[in-house]
């Protein structure tokens, strides 16, 4: 044999633990992330040509945020999701590397619960006999998975 | 002018040409720890039977001067030649003239030996080290590589291809290797990548070096794009030498028969696999135990080592073998095990060479960058890869096969000629851990003591299904065979194989999930 037991690993598979070695690849794969929907990072590389909005500005989805030169374009990258900037990373004139954080937004509002809040408030609902509690909902966010489009410009 | 005279010209010409580029530039190449072309096809064939084709062929550069430097060769050396006595085509880049850079007459060299390999239907080893386009020639130079490719898809399947990189091979180079069998690569020599680290900085701002980005170890680890992996560029002709023994001249022939041999008694093959199948082994012990000789020639031995692809023999003959690694992720099929088996399954179906499965895995590699990579599209390979291919195809189940990862390595419902299994095997749905925590939910949730009863449970299932038996009562298990009668069974197969033919429905070619 030309392996040894201190080079082995356990690896659970459906409930069973196997002896084995892990391979280099899957040892560096990385677990999955979901998206944050209020970071906005860069898609491609690129130098920042322009930047249009400002912090604490409120902002709607297809708003356009930036001129990011990449790939020998100017590309328009604009937002999908809405909400209030709390910070932007980048000035202008700036290097970019991929998935480089450009903008963070605040608390995020979707659409829907902005023309909700704009809807005549409701009257105070009398109080429930206790129920089983629903588990809270996280606070809902434009499904657009993407988080910042780019598109050539003229 | 007599002939003598006239032969003494020729004979003079040709020494100058022979040289390459000249002194400056061969030292150059030998600095960076490299051999001459010309060195490299000598150091390859076998001895004296290299016949040179083309070697007064002139550059068809006109602009920015160049119709003033001489190109000897135009900076490639094509031919004819043999391994082993077996006659093959070769072309090799030479560095030292004008960096191997690829014009029209250059390419026309390449493609004038590969119709050539096409005609003969012998094999084509191309050696690559150069620069990449002749800028000087322009559009010419891409019509030249555009021209190789055609003729490497062409000759797939016809005739083996090998590309071995010593020395650069980049942009649109890299295309003609990646359209070939099998890529050979030599450690601090080889670099291949369609941009390289310069470019890479300015556009996108990363910095890496040639090595880490295209170097010979990524090609043969991360990439998959390598084949075969050596320290020195003897060592790699060694290798090809090795290759070129194992597989046939072209498709409508088959590999030439050694000598049968027993393997060695050193490999007992009823040790090598502990029963319990959370215990890992070298399945390559296995191959080696059953193989003439216990010789087992590796590919890709570097990159997704789950799965153990490769060349043996059995009674002289070639055979393909194809085996889940239990030592290595405890041999699950993933993304690049899959590509890895099917395009070896592939190359042994075009190329009239048996194939022999032996399977131990728990399935496909569960997790989320799986699923994103495509192992759908992926593993699909196997199944389609498998199905589709006409030679003798035999399997052995040593233990564990489980769930879909059991149907793709060549199980009986995709048409296996023969399945045997080991007395161990446990051909199931899923592992009986997984299994009982399924089916009996339920009971081992609302028992007293949940973990006496999950155990006990475990214990129910594995008594009753995690065996041969329930799939040889069906007749998805031929037969049920011991250990150490393996290699006769599978001796008695092939032969009885020999005449196997399977007519296949007329078509233009089938749609394998790329």
């Amino acid at each position: 044999m030309d392996h040894e037991e201190k080079d082995l690993e356990i690896f659970s598979f459906e409930g069973t633990d196997y002896k084995t070695r892990l391979t280099e690849k899957f040892r560096k794969h990385k677990p999955y992330e979901p998206e944050d929907p209020t970071k906005i990072t860069a898609q491609i590389p690129g130098t920042m040509l322009k930047v249009l909005v400002r912090e604490g500005q409120y902002i709607n989805p297809s708003k356009l945020l930036f001129i990011l030169e990449a790939m020998k374009m100017k590309n328009k990258v604009f937002s999908s999701v809405s909400g209030r900037i709390k910070k932007i990373h980048i000035v202008e004139g700036q290097i970019v590397t991929k998935n480089q954080l450009l903008l963070e937004l605040g608390e995020p509002e979707s659409l829907l619960k902005k023309l909700l809040e704009k809807s005549p408030p409701k009257p105070p609902k009398p109080p429930k006999p206790p129920k089983a509690p629903k588990p809270p909902k996280p606070e809902k966010v434009a499904k657009n998975k993407k988080v910042a489009k780019a598109a050539p410009s003229k | 002018m007599s002939l003598k005279r006239k032969t003494q010209e020729f004979v003079e010409r040709r020494e100058q040409i022979l040289q390459g580029g000249g002194e400056t530039a061969i030292k150059k190449q030998q600095a960076m720890g490299k051999m001459t072309a010309r060195e490299r096809v000598i150091g390859l064939l076998d001895e004296d039977s290299f016949q040179e084709y083309d070697l007064f062929a002139q550059h068809e550069g006109r602009d920015f001067d160049m119709e003033k430097k001489e190109l000897p060769g135009d900076g490639v050396i094509t031919g004819t030649g043999k391994i082993y006595g077996s006659p093959l085509c070769i072309f090799a880049q030479d560095f030292t003239v004008a960096g191997g850079s690829l014009g029209l007459m250059h390419a026309r060299k390449i493609t004038k030996i590969m119709d050539h390999a096409l005609k003969l239907k012998v094999p084509l080893i191309g050696i690559n080290d150069s620069g990449g386009a002749r800028v000087q020639e322009g559009v010419n130079s891409l019509a030249g590589y555009g021209e190789i490719f055609y003729r490497n898809t062409l000759a797939s399947g016809v005739i083996p291809q090998i590309s071995v990189i010593l020395g650069p091979c980049a942009g649109g180079a890299v295309y003609s290797p990646a359209l070939t069998d099998f890529v050979f690569v030599v450690d601090n020599i080889s670099k291949m990548f369609i941009t390289g680290p310069e470019v890479i900085k300015t556009v996108l701002g990363e910095e890496i070096s040639m090595e880490e980005l295209g170097g010979a170890r990524i090609h043969s680890s991360v990439t998959g794009n390598a084949h075969f992996f050596a320290n020195s560029e003897q060592e790699c002709f060694e290798q090809i030498k090795t290759l070129i023994s194992y597989i046939p001249w072209n498709n409508s022939q088959k590999a030439k028969r050694l000598r049968p041999r027993n393997p060695k008694n050193s490999f007992r093959i009823d040790e090598i696999v502990p029963v319990d199948p959370k215990q890992p082994y070298d399945v390559r012990n296995v191959i080696r135990a059953i193989a003439d000789g216990s010789e087992f020639f590796e590919i890709m031995e570097n990159f997704a080592q789950n799965l153990v692809i490769g060349y043996g023999r059995m009674n002289g003959q070639t055979i393909g073998f194809v085996a889940n690694q239990p030592i290595y992720l405890a041999g699950v099929l993933d993304v690049d095990s899959s590509d890895k088996a099917a395009r070896f399954i592939r190359f042994c179906d075009a190329f009239n060479i048996p194939l022999i499965t032996l399977v131990d895995l728990p399935g496909y590699l569960p997790g989320v960058d799986q699923e994103h990579a495509g192992v759908i599209r992926h593993g699909a390979k196997v199944l389609y890869a498998y199905s589709e291919a006409t030679v003798p195809r035999i399997t052995v189940i040593l233990r564990k096969a489980y769930g879909g990862g059991y149907i793709a390595m060549n199980s009986r419902h995709l048409n296996a000629d023969i399945v045997f299994a080991w007395p161990s095997a446990e051909i199931a749905v899923m592992g009986p851990e997984g299994a009982a925590n399924i089916i009996f939910r339920k009971e081992i949730t609302t028992a007293d003591d949940p973990e006496k009863m999950r155990k006990q449970k475990i214990k129910e299932y594995k008594d009753k299904f995690a065996n041969p038996y329930v799939a040889a009562a069906k007749g998805y298990v031929d037969a049920v065979i011991e250990p150490g009668e393996t290699r006769k069974f599978l001796l008695h197969a092939l032969e009885v194989l020999e005449t196997k033919d399977v007519p296949r429905p007329q078509r233009k070619h089938g749609c394998i999930p790329l």
